[in-house]
């Protein structure tokens, strides 16, 4: 199992993440520019980005699940 | 519009019909309807006051600038199903690529499935506890599709305040997720120790 990236850097990744996703357009085109560039850093960073990515993704998916349990 | 409405409530029953068919749970079915029946709505609503505005000076349209209003219908339930269907198999994934232990085996170990419950558990509780209008906001865009601005409009709160709901909901269950990969790494260490083999152990169960 590989080692963990740092869980603030996760949380800023996840931060740019939910920004272009929820954002207007203009903006959500901005955090995407900016989540490149930021994903761009370090091989951390890199790291950071797809672990939040999972993570939202993942959500997305139990969300669902939830939505669903409750009926 | 009001001609719109009604073909669209004529071909929602068939809609329904279909998913119910093709998804085999009525109730699943039912919410995509739903869903697309709102969005469509929605679409055409503003459609609707994009025509005026071009009525106003000069122009023509169709209907509500809908050419297939059933077409439409349709499709975005058919869009709806896949998005979802997407947003199921991650939650999977995530275990998978966190949780490696049986990755040679060529069904999913009792420990893979465990943790996919637990992970599902977890942050299911974790929603549970958070207050109810991050909730509410973070259910109604992850497992709603929902916009910021239509939340907004629905909660009658302004869309920056969407956002920091959102993203704070979405860090507490990311803190979950956290939690988890730290426990999991701990079980495998202890199932790894030397002097315990945990498939040895369950080959003699």
């Amino acid at each position: 199992m590989a080692s963990a990236p740092d869980e603030k850097l996760i949380e800023r990744a996840l931060a740019l993440i939910v920004e272009s996703e929820s954002a207007p357009h203009d903006a959500a085109v901005a955090a995407r520019l900016a989540l490149a560039r930021w994903r761009g850093r370090s091989e951390e960073h890199a790291a950071a980005a797809q672990e939040a990515r999972r993570r939202w993704d993942a959500l997305g998916g139990i969300a669902a699940e939830w939505r669903d349990l409750r009926k | 519009m009001r001609d719109l409405v009604q073909e669209l409530v004529a071909h929602y029953a068939d809609l329904r019909r279909q998913l119910t068919r093709d998804l085999r749970d009525p109730h699943y079915a039912a919410d995509i309807a739903q869903s697309s029946f709102e969005r469509v709505y929605a679409h055409a609503l503003k459609m609707n006051s994009d025509i005026r505005v071009d009525a106003a000076s000069g122009g023509t349209a169709g209907a509500c600038g809908i050419e297939s209003p059933r077409a439409l219908l349709f499709r975005v339930a058919r869009n709806l199903c896949v998005d979802d269907a997407r947003r199921r198999k991650v939650a999977q994934d995530w275990v998978s690529t966190h949780f490696s232990v049986g990755s040679r085996q060529t069904v999913p170990s009792c420990e893979f499935i465990a943790s996919q419950q637990q992970v599902l558990a977890r942050v299911v509780e974790t929603l549970e506890t958070l207050p109810p209008r991050r909730r509410e906001v973070f259910l109604l865009f992850r497992a709603y599709g929902h916009t910021r601005a239509e939340i907004a409009q629905q909660l009658n709160i302004t869309e920056m305040a969407v956002a920091k709901h959102l993203l704070r909901a979405a860090i507490d269950c990311s803190r979950v997720f956290a939690r988890l990969r730290s426990e999991l790494i701990e079980q495998t260490t202890v199932s790894n120790r030397t002097g315990f083999d945990a498939k040895l152990a369950e080959d003699f169960a």
